[in-house]
């Protein structure tokens, strides 16, 4: 007996060192690259306010998603009254959220906050701008637009005075960017904003010069688009930026010519919308305004910019793309979780229906509206027992009598998600998709032990239940936390050692404390 | 000092420490998980094969009139139920009493609970199936039901029986037994002899065989909360032959560390009901005393004792002279 447990004392403190050796070995290798590479984060703050003129309403809002050079780090929104669901574009990769309003009475506000990390080698994309075009694709890229008027008599001639009648494509999109970036004027205003009227005038401010370009190309059938993003800097009032991207050799190369950057724009150019000019869009008849500030981070060790080179990049998780990193934060905090139920298990004495529920209803509500969470919880407990009470009377045998509290917990789900919509109250229906199966079990469970072991006895269990599921939360809904399990998936080993130290406790549970209260008035 | 811990409601780990308290981290890590234990619980955790083993070494057992381990086989069996007054069906891997069902007699074709329900032949039907699809189970697991003849309580525990059969758990450590109580069905138990349900256990004299002390809910108790009758100093019958059976069964399993579970039938003695691998721990409230010290006294001179005569002498030496 004190052979094992020795051992385990020895195993949990190797666990340890090799955890802290590894935490050390990659924070002193995260900085090092850091310093040298020149990488950089920057905070990317969209503020929103929309005056709605009736429920419904909607606001689209670009956001920034992954590219070569720019990996989101971290993204935060905030939107009262407003159901906000996120959609990627297929073709395009772009993201985009779409706000709907539910109570149009006052205005709302939006809030986006995205932490940007630029990366000065480019690396692979999920995004592949080397996708071959489709001919519907194409000839979306080719037509006539309210701004981009490729058939205006302007851009003809202009097209016409360039092209010396037969030149190749590659050579025509050269002298088509010379011809923008050093033939039009800067205007002293913004305007002229459109391709025609900059082309007549010959002069121009950033826009219109990339719908000038956008609309020869098309004119000379090369598809084109705008880009529009920000060019990263310090500033409290930011510009939304456009460029044009050429599909030329079934690739979409990037051009801009107010700037006068051609096959290529510098690594801070981060481009959030392809095809179109506005970040933010508002439904006819509402009114919105926005302010957009960049920033420039301060470095800190969750925040690190490391190297591509190394292989070690491995454990980088913070490298991923934001919805994978959300995933995986919520994997590696289910560790977390049964450590502390195992702590209020054998160290405490508290009972649990069943080993994970409390970390897994925990997790649940981790991302998501806790409040309604929390009170759908009870509701569905609720309705799920009064079933299994009346599924009593007609003695099911024990599979087909789950798969109906199943199906129950089910519907009820899917009606408060419904009715939270209807009401408003949740901002989507992820927010409160509680795991369905533990919620079975528990209410089965929870039915054999009041039958078998009566209210007392089935209410405590429920209880340890809920306060070892409250203290899971608690600890895992720490925004600091996902965050360093993401940084430092080595903590794990950590963990682990804690539960080889708990699986060794073998003194008194605080529980049995009060269960041997009795034995004080034997010794007296 | 005295006065302090009078007005304390709970205990300090130091009291727990002089007075031997085995805690659960204790027990699980120091006795339930031996190097090769695991491979022998199927043992004690099925009554079937527990019951074979008895038989074997020819310890007495209740008499089986049927064991269903298929749904096929269950008509079958109702056909013999039908001609019996009184038996009990239980689930061959059940915990903690549940899934048990005592028949204690037939009115007009309709079986009679000890609980006073009572149920026809679909309902028995139907608990037996709930059985084998493993609802009471550990894990959930496809299970058998057993059948077997009800037993009647033995005179003495007229007056402390509440609704069920009362039965003796004795703690063997090695082959020796440790610690004894006898267990007490009460109402709020359901006519179950399981503490943690609200049954009461009474402290044994491992040496006399004698009551005393006493628990309900981990509270010091010394009468039994539904008849007020007193439970302690009751000799209890046929004493030794009961650790006899003890000692036997738990060199049968090859198990280091068991809790035993002995009825006493009217007619035919003790028998032995069931073993269980992780037996509780309020055992040590009824007999106020802990087990620490005795499964050290153990520890130190069991290895080299086999025979039963002086295992014997060494469960009676670890009564404390105080003993009642």
């Amino acid at each position: 007996m004190v052979n094992h447990h020795r051992a385990a004392i020895f195993a949990a403190l190797l666990l340890m060192i090799a955890g802290a050796a590894c935490v050390g070995l990659r924070v002193k290798c995260m900085h090092r690259p850091l310093l040298s590479q020149g990488g950089n984060v920057w905070r990317l703050t969209y503020d929103v306010e929309f005056h709605a003129n009736n429920p419904g309403a909607r606001l689209y809002i670009a956001l920034p998603s992954d590219t070569a050079y720019a990996n989101i780090v971290n993204e935060a929104f905030s939107h009262e009254r407003l159901a906000v669901d996120i959609l990627q574009n297929k073709e395009t990769w772009d993201r985009e959220a779409v706000a709907v309003v539910s109570d149009s009475s006052t205005p709302v506000k939006f809030t986006a906050q995205f932490d940007v990390k630029i990366n000065t080698h480019a690396k692979q994309p999920a995004y592949s701008s080397k996708r071959p075009l489709g001919t519907p694709e194409k000839l979306r890229y080719l037509c006539n637009e309210r701004f981009i008027q490729k058939d205006d008599p302007n851009v003809v001639r202009v097209l016409t005075s360039i092209s010396d009648g037969r030149k190749t494509k590659a050579k025509l999109i050269e002298s088509i960017f010379d011809y923008c970036s050093e033939s039009l004027a800067q205007s002293q205003s913004d305007g002229p904003t459109d391709a025609a009227t900059a082309l007549q005038q010959g002069q121009c401010g950033a826009l219109g010069r990339a719908r000038a370009m956008a609309a020869l190309c098309r004119a000379g059938r090369i598809p084109s688009r705008l880009v529009t993003g920000f060019i990263l800097e310090n500033s409290s009032q930011a510009k939304p930026f456009t460029w044009v991207e050429i599909y030329h050799k079934k690739e979409w190369i990037p051009y801009d010519p107010h700037n006068e950057f051609s096959l290529q724009v510098p690594a801070n150019y981060l481009p959030i919308k392809h095809g179109g000019v506005r970040i933010v869009k508002n439904s006819e008849g509402s009114k919105c305004f926005f302010t957009y500030s960049i920033e420039r981070l301060e470095k800190t060790p969750f925040m690190t910019v490391s190297s591509n080179i190394m292989f070690w990049n491995i454990f980088d998780l913070t490298r991923l793309p934001i919805s994978m990193k959300k995933t995986l934060a919520l994997i590696l905090l289910l560790p977390i979780g049964a450590l502390i139920t195992a702590f209020f298990r054998n160290l405490i004495g508290i009972q649990t229906f069943g080993t994970f529920t409390p970390t897994l209803l925990a997790l649940s509500l981790v991302n998501s509206d806790w409040k309604t969470g929390a009170i759908i919880f009870l509701l569905i407990l609720g309705i799920g027992l009064l079933c299994r009470t009346t599924l009593n009377w007609l003695k099911l045998l024990a599979v087909p009598r789950l798969g109906i509290i199943l199906t129950v917990v089910v519907l009820c789900l899917i009606v408060a998600v419904s009715v939270c919509e209807y009401l408003g109250f949740a901002p989507t229906a992820r927010s409160i998709l509680l795991p369905v199966v533990i919620m079975t079990m528990m209410i089965e469970r929870f039915f054999i032990t009041l039958e078998e072991d009566g209210g007392k006895e089935a209410l405590r269990v429920l209880c340890g239940t809920v306060v070892v599921a409250t203290c899971c939360f608690i600890v895992l809904h720490s925004a600091r936390i996902g965050q360093v399990v993401l940084t430092f998936p080595e903590m794990q080993l950590f963990v682990a050692a804690a539960f080889v130290l708990i699986g060794r406790y073998s003194g008194y549970r605080l529980s049995e404390l009060w269960r041997f209260r009795d034995i004080v008035k034997l010794q007296g | 000092m005295v006065q302090l811990s009078k007005w304390r409601s709970f205990a300090l780990p130091s009291d727990l420490k002089r007075f031997g308290i085995l805690g659960i981290n204790a027990r699980n890590i120091g006795f339930l998980l031996g190097p090769d234990m695991r491979s022998l619980y199927p043992y004690v955790d099925n009554k079937v094969l527990t019951k074979k083993i008895c038989s074997s070494c020819h310890i007495p057992v209740p008499e089986t009139y049927a064991i269903i381990d298929r749904f096929g086989d269950i008509s079958k069996s109702l056909r013999l139920l039908e001609k019996l007054d009184e038996f009990v069906i239980k689930p061959a891997h059940g915990a903690g009493g549940h899934g048990i069902l005592v028949v204690v007699r037939k009115k007009d074709n309709k079986f009679e609970t000890s609980k006073g329900e009572i149920l026809s032949l679909p309902r028995i039907r139907y608990h037996i199936s709930t059985i084998l699809s493993g609802l009471y189970s550990l894990g959930s697991h496809p299970d058998a039901a057993i059948v077997e003849k009800r037993i009647a309580p033995h005179s003495v525990f007229t007056g402390i029986a509440v609704g069920g059969t009362p039965d003796i758990r004795l703690i063997v450590y090695k082959g020796v037994p440790v610690m004894g109580m006898l267990r007490l069905p009460t109402k709020a138990s359901k006519g179950r002899a399981n503490l943690h349900q609200g049954a009461v256990g009474v402290g044994i004299n491992l040496k006399t065989g004698q009551t005393f002390g006493g628990v309900r809910h981990n509270r010091l108790s010394d009468i039994h909360p539904d008849t007020g009758a007193n439970i302690q100093g009751i000799v209890i019958p046929q004493w030794s032959k009961m650790l006899t059976i003890a000692m036997k069964l738990s060199d049968a399993i090859g198990l280091q560390y068991i809790g035993v579970d002995i009825v006493l039938d009217s007619e035919e003695g003790p028998m032995a009901l069931e073993v269980n691998a992780r037996p509780g721990l309020s055992i040590q409230i009824a007999n106020r005393a802990g087990l620490w010290p005795r499964l050290r006294t153990i520890d130190s001179q069991a290895e080299c004792i086999t025979r039963t005569a002086e295992k014997l002498k060494l469960t009676v030496g670890l009564v404390r002279g105080d003993t009642p």
